[in-house]
């Protein structure tokens, strides 16, 4: 290596004073990356649809087989009133 | 650069008060190291405001972790490889680098881009388009004036690998760098 690489280097990579913010960005707590917060809103509208979805696909008729129709009157929160009591009506209980 | 025996005395005191929950070591201690910690990752991303998400995490960190510290390791040895960890953190999270970006932003005054050298940007931009192993050898070295063993206590690795990143980064730096200033 020749000696006037490792001067230049010496030169031009010294150190920097740090700028006065790094103090108040150290004392406060960091927000969330707006990158970090799209993945999560993403991910949540995702969910949602997702559930929305299953949710149909499982009260059509279609797929009305005692397995299910218990899984549904499991749920209380959707399904306490009428499926609850159309199970007990078919004697699944 | 090493601190002299009073300076780690010092640490060493401000160390245990800070592991104790005192917030006013922890700004002593911030205010001795900080200009280290910006440095190197200033070097690294070649960017301001990522040197400042890198500082920021690594003092976090520090904050977080003091209280692990043992003493077994040198402190300052400790505090390098936390900063080196959170530069090749960022690195890997994927954020958008744009080397020296910010040096050559159109946000600069007329007479701040007529200040800055040809030279020193030209060395940072070749600096900066090392390999992270290879760019973070040369930092240490020549931004902190570390000993080859010193560099691989931090780095993890035998003297012999940082001797050869160094080497390998100095005849690229060369190469790139020739007919320039070299």
């Amino acid at each position: 290596m020749s000696k006037s690489l490792e001067i230049l280097l010496q030169e031009e990579l010294g150190r920097v004073p740090a700028p006065v913010e790094l103090w108040d960005q150290v004392q406060l707590p960091r927000a969330p990356r707006p990158a970090a917060s799209l993945r999560l809103v993403w991910a949540a509208a995702l969910l949602v649809v997702s559930a929305v979805g299953l949710h149909a696909f499982l009260k059509s008729e279609a797929v009305r087989s005692p397995g299910i129709v218990r899984l549904q009157a499991a749920c209380h929160l959707c399904h306490g009133g009428d499926d609850l009591q159309a199970v007990t009506l078919r004697g699944v209980y | 650069m090493v601190l002299d025996a009073p300076q780690r005395e010092l640490d060493r005191e401000l160390i245990e008060a800070c592991q104790r929950g005192d917030h006013d070591a922890f700004a002593a201690l911030f205010n001795t190291h900080q200009d280290r910690v910006y440095s190197i990752a200033l070097r690294f991303s070649g960017d301001p405001s990522v040197a400042l998400d890198i500082a920021q995490d690594t003092f976090l960190k520090l904050l977080s972790k003091i209280g692990e510290f043992r003493g077994e390791a040198k402190f300052e040895s400790w505090l390098y490889r936390l900063v080196v960890n959170s530069c090749l953190d960022h690195r890997r999270a994927g954020r958008k680098w744009s080397p020296l970006a910010s040096l050559r932003a159109s946000g600069d005054s007329v007479l701040q881009r007529l200040l800055r050298t040809e030279v020193e940007v030209s060395v940072q931009q070749m600096v900066a388009k090392l390999a992270p192993e290879l760019r973070m050898v040369v930092i240490l070295r020549y931004t902190e004036e570390l000993s080859y063993d010193q560099i691989a206590e931090i780095l993890g690795c035998p003297p012999g690998t940082v001797a050869s990143r160094l080497n390998r980064a100095h005849k690229l730096l060369e190469r790139r760098l020739r007919g320039k200033h070299v």
